[in-house]
């Protein structure tokens, strides 16, 4: 099989990388919407804990042609994998930017 | 052509003094910003915060204990933004040369709107940030939505 590899920077990531503060986000945001619902007379269920998928998109720059690639990232096990690719400040969650990456692409 | 973007929060606990929004300008994009607006639906009678707005540049430290915000494009299809967002960041960013570019105050009953004229828009060039900082804590924690439209410029 024939592959080429590509050079990529990541310029930006956007997107909450950490599970439990999205997860907090959604379970305040869930509790507004309960006190709407009771507020309005509505005898609604009492939502589950959430378990909300991320939203993180990679935005990638082709070192050598200067094109641009969007992955995004909607599963949390792929978030792990990009953190440690990407770089993540844990204490402060931020993402980091400035990693170089390969690209690789084969026929299928 | 410019790209319009908006990063939003939507019903966020806010009981600090914080950065409600901020955005970075990265090594290669500068962007000017269009529209900043709050509200919130907790708080039932008059609550005046102080706000502002400031430009960070040099060695500044952007903000955290918030989120990482996705802008999003305002054109169907449009790529991704290239400047980055934080919101509700209560360690609130520092450090480098801090400019403030404005100040206002936020009557959180009425909610708030600064939608400046386009030759009155405030311009960020490469490696700085915007932040629409408050100031005033709320008395009590206030369910929060605040977003910023942007236009990358480059």
């Amino acid at each position: 099989m024939v592959k080429v590899d590509l050079e990529f920077t990541v310029i930006a990531i956007h997107g909450e990388g950490d599970r439990a503060t999205v997860n907090s986000l959604q379970k305040y945001r869930d509790g507004i919407e309960m006190v709407r619902q009771a507020q309005a007379g509505n005898d609604v269920p009492h939502p589950s804990v959430p378990d909300e998928p991320p939203e993180v998109t990679i935005l990638l720059r082709d070192d050598l042609h200067h094109s641009r690639m969007e992955i995004p990232v909607r599963d949390w096990e792929t978030v792990e994998k990009w953190k440690k690719i990407a770089g993540w400040d844990a204490d402060k969650r931020h993402w980091q930017h400035g990693a170089k990456v390969k690209v690789t692409v084969s026929g299928v | 052509m410019a790209r319009a973007y908006t990063v939003r929060t939507s019903n966020v606990s806010v009981s600090a003094v914080q950065d409600l929004i901020s955005i970075q300008t990265t090594s290669g994009m500068v962007c000017e910003i269009d529209e900043m607006s709050a509200g919130q639906v907790t708080a039932t009678t008059v609550g005046n915060l102080n706000c502002s707005f400031k430009r960070f540049s040099g060695a500044y430290s952007i903000g955290s204990g918030g989120t990482s915000a996705t802008p999003r494009p305002h054109l169907f299809g449009d790529s991704a933004a290239t400047c980055t967002a934080r919101a509700n960041d209560t360690t609130q960013t520092s450090g480098g040369t801090s400019v403030t570019l404005d100040s206002d105050v936020i009557n959180v009953v009425n909610g708030y709107v600064k939608l400046p004229a386009p030759e009155d828009r405030w311009s960020f060039t490469l490696s700085q940030a915007f932040v629409w900082s408050l100031d005033t804590a709320p008395t009590a924690a206030e369910a929060m939505s605040v977003k910023v439209t942007f236009r990358e410029t480059v």
